[in-house]
């Protein structure tokens, strides 16, 4: 009788407040609809791991290891980086590059709004973090998930569960960070500008070469980032290629939806009260905070710079799409347009700078790889 | 702030300049293939592929 209770026995205050954070989590993506496809399963995976003795995770039993799905899954999507590198597939197929043909010179904030982690990553180091956590925890700033979770399995898997909820969170929360963070660095009649209309078809062989040139040309240059970025491309290839219209939409929906599924839940294997119940977490909360409001700021300041230089004004607004939270920066963007003037249709220059930054952010994961020793 | 600190924070520095201009000349030759790309490929207006906004 005594075995049944062992739970009941074993069971931490600890443990506890995990499942509290695992049940917020769930409340938020039941309710506020915050990411809700990684946000839920991260949520009930913390309530799983933090039963005692759990049977998801490894246990040692008789002197045995006995193994747990969710190390299991573990060790297998998340150490081989299998699981983020198929999302990126999926990434790859929903993105349409055609936009950014229209007006190119939008790429270039796919780079600028990468600052954010960057100077994370060296605010981090100020707190006791050591280069390659720091690294992990600047990723953040990617405001994409596979790239964060990529980039922390190589360098600090003891901090994959804290930056894959703020890095989750913070995309969700893009809505409430971005806007004061641009009208604070923005006059109004900058956030007045008009962009002129992108009507104009873009050949179907440009939109096929453009993945597999920049996997190649990618791969020379930065080998360590020829993973991530080829993954994306071939996504975009089976998209664009025109004879895989089948495997396209599965890609977008049914290998997102169960990759995503399996990555939250594995994650969630992480999010044990040992490891999560620390104050580095409060820190990596709070600096994934700062690599957001870095990142737009860093899009428009050099959105403001570049206007000194060039004749068709852009709106500095648009530099803060050139994060990788893909629609949701873009849709903010066009929105705060509206509201200063209801005739103003941004949605497209803010998709292209967006889409840019989906290269941006996982360009930089690799860099960031090829760099930190 | 100790030297260990300092040493870690200079590196940090250090990588954040190489990673940020790595990036810009990264997004520039994307820039410019694909404006190559458009001259090479010019899209018309009946073609199959088009994806016209």
């Amino acid at each position: 009788m005594e075995g049944l209770f062992v739970g009941f026995t074993a069971m931490t205050w600890q443990n506890l407040v995990m499942m509290a954070i695992g049940a917020t989590l769930i409340y938020l993506a039941i309710k506020k609809e915050y990411e809700p496809a990684l946000l839920l399963p991260i949520g009930f995976g913390t309530i799983l791991v933090n039963i005692p003795f759990s049977s998801v995770l490894d246990q040692v039993e008789g002197g045995g290891l006995v193994a747990g799905a969710l190390s299991y899954f573990f060790r297998v999507g998340i150490l081989t980086e299998v699981f983020p590198l198929l999302i990126f597939v999926a990434i790859g197929a929903m993105i349409d590059f055609s936009p950014l043909f229209r007006r190119p010179l939008l790429l270039l904030f796919g780079a600028a709004a990468q600052f954010g982690i960057f100077f994370t990553m060296t605010a981090a180091t100020l707190f006791g973090f050591d280069l390659r956590e720091a690294a992990s925890i600047g990723i953040i700033g990617s405001a994409d998930g596979p790239t964060s979770i990529y980039v922390a399995s190589r360098f600090a898997q003891n901090l994959i569960g804290p930056i894959s909820v703020a890095a989750y969170s913070y995309m969700a929360l893009v809505p409430i960070i971005q806007p004061p963070v641009i009208r604070l660095l923005t006059s109004r009649r900058e956030r007045l500008i008009r962009m002129d209309g992108l009507q104009r078809p873009i050949s179907r062989t440009t939109l096929i070469v453009f993945p597999i040139l920049v996997t190649i040309l990618t791969g020379m240059f930065a080998p360590t980032a020829t993973a991530l970025i080829g993954f994306l491309m071939f996504g975009n290839l089976v998209r664009e290629c025109g004879v895989l219209k089948k495997l396209s939409l599965a890609a977008q929906n049914e290998l997102a939806s169960l990759v995503t599924l399996l990555l939250g839940i594995t994650i969630a294997s992480t999010m044990t009260a040992d490891r999560f119940l620390q104050v580095s977490t409060l820190f990596i909360i709070a600096l994934g905070l700062c690599a957001f409001i870095f990142d737009t700021a860093g899009g428009v300041i050099f959105a403001k710079l570049l206007n000194l230089f060039i004749k068709r004004k852009v709106n500095p607004m648009i530099g803060a799409a050139g994060i990788s939270a893909f629609p949701m920066s873009a849709r903010v963007i066009h929105k705060m347009g509206r509201q200063e003037d209801s005739s103003n249709f941004l949605l497209m220059h803010a998709v292209s700078a967006n889409v840019s930054g989906q290269i941006g952010s996982v360009l930089a994961g690799g860099l960031i790889l090829a760099l930190v020793k | 702030m100790t030297a260990a600190t300092e040493a870690v924070f200079r590196e940090a520095l250090e990588i954040t300049g190489k990673g940020m201009m790595a990036l810009f000349a990264f997004m520039f030759v994307f820039f410019v293939l694909l404006v190559l790309l458009d001259r090479l490929f010019p899209g018309r207006n009946d073609e199959a592929g088009n994806q016209v906004l």
